[in-house]
């Protein structure tokens, strides 16, 4: 199966158990982004916070890599912290009004 | 590189979180808004009361006055496509008059600017009930060597069943929805709590859980039970 069936009953845990497989395979690469895949996403949200802006960094930096091995974009990142927004490539960053 | 102040407000699971100020905000929804909230049928009081989602009750002591206008309506006996009558339109237009404050409403996400150094936390979970509803809170005391930071955590309001029950039942209910909200909040975050505490003002219940939970009919045996088997009180 190449492409996600959209609203079929099994559709939410396939996703989930696509996303958390993705993230199994790249374990050992990226220990903590697995962590935060497995348990910081919300279905389609990734909420996590970081003690240092250092650590945020990295961090957004290995979930887009693993998403992206898996062909998944992981986009509309917003940041309380200017330095750890201006890390992530423009066209993946939340939308500005103006 | 991109400045502070220019980020819009994001739906983070639902919750309005401005990253800017760095704070949790609510809107009242659009097509709300426009609308006149007076000959509102019983079926759309419901709609526009359940709209608010506010799943940590930052504004559950405001919510909860309409659940208790629900219910009294409720107990009037009004259909769901009927139209409140009487002293109900007047409480439900004041609860309305207040909606748009919501909007001032700003809840800072960090618990504290000095996480980093704190030597001592603690989580308050205060228990309280009266005839109409019954009501726990958690609050997050973060000690450092030189300050103390206080911070809301999450707090929950519900009704009283329309079954009258005793004031120290409710008050016990009350406790043992506090007893959950301190192992949910214990559990969902990464930083250890030091001491939990718990407050009540019903001596009754503070009786009840230290004396032997067997002498006493099931409803607060088992409340007792609980409340003992996930704290240590």
């Amino acid at each position: 199966m190449q492409v996600m069936t959209f609203g079929a009953t099994c559709s939410p845990t396939t996703a989930q158990f696509v996303k958390n497989k993705n993230a199994e395979e790249f374990r050992r690469d990226y220990p903590k982004a697995y962590t935060a895949i497995t348990e910081k996403h919300y279905v389609c949200d990734y909420l996590d916070s970081a003690s240092t802006e250092a650590i945020a960094t990295q961090r957004i930096r290995d979930v887009v890599e693993v998403h992206k091995q898996g062909g998944f974009k992981i986009r509309t990142w917003a940041s309380n912290s200017s330095t750890v927004l201006s890390s992530i490539p423009k066209e993946l960053r939340v939308v500005t009004d103006n | 590189m991109i400045g502070c102040g220019d980020l819009p407000v994001e739906r983070v699971l639902g919750i309005r979180w401005d990253p800017n100020a760095d704070v949790f905000c609510f809107t009242v929804r659009k097509q709300t808004e426009g609308r006149k909230y007076t000959n509102l049928t019983k079926r759309d009081v419901l709609k526009l009361v359940m709209s608010l989602l506010d799943p940590l009750g930052f504004i559950s002591n405001y919510t909860i006055q309409a659940k208790m206008l629900m219910q009294d309506v409720w107990r009037s006996g009004v259909g769901w496509n009927d139209e409140p009558v009487g002293e109900y339109v007047q409480k439900w237009s004041a609860w309305t008059s207040q909606l748009p404050a919501l909007e001032a409403i700003t809840i800072p996400r960090p618990y504290s600017k000095q996480m980093r150094e704190r030597v001592n936390i603690q989580l308050h979970v205060f228990c309280d009930a009266s005839e109409q509803a019954y009501a726990s809170v958690a609050y997050l005391r973060v000690q450092t060597n030189n300050s103390v930071d206080i911070s809301f955590v999450m707090g929950k309001a519900r009704m009283a069943p329309l079954k009258p029950i005793s004031i120290p039942r409710l008050e016990l209910m009350a406790a043992v929805m506090g007893t959950r909200m301190a192992a949910c909040i214990g559990k969902e975050h990464e930083v250890t709590i030091d001491e939990v505490v718990f407050w009540t003002d019903s001596r009754t219940v503070l009786f009840w859980i230290r004396s032997d939970a067997r002498n006493y009919k099931q409803f607060v045996s088992h409340r007792v039970g609980e409340i003992l088997e996930t704290t240590e009180v």
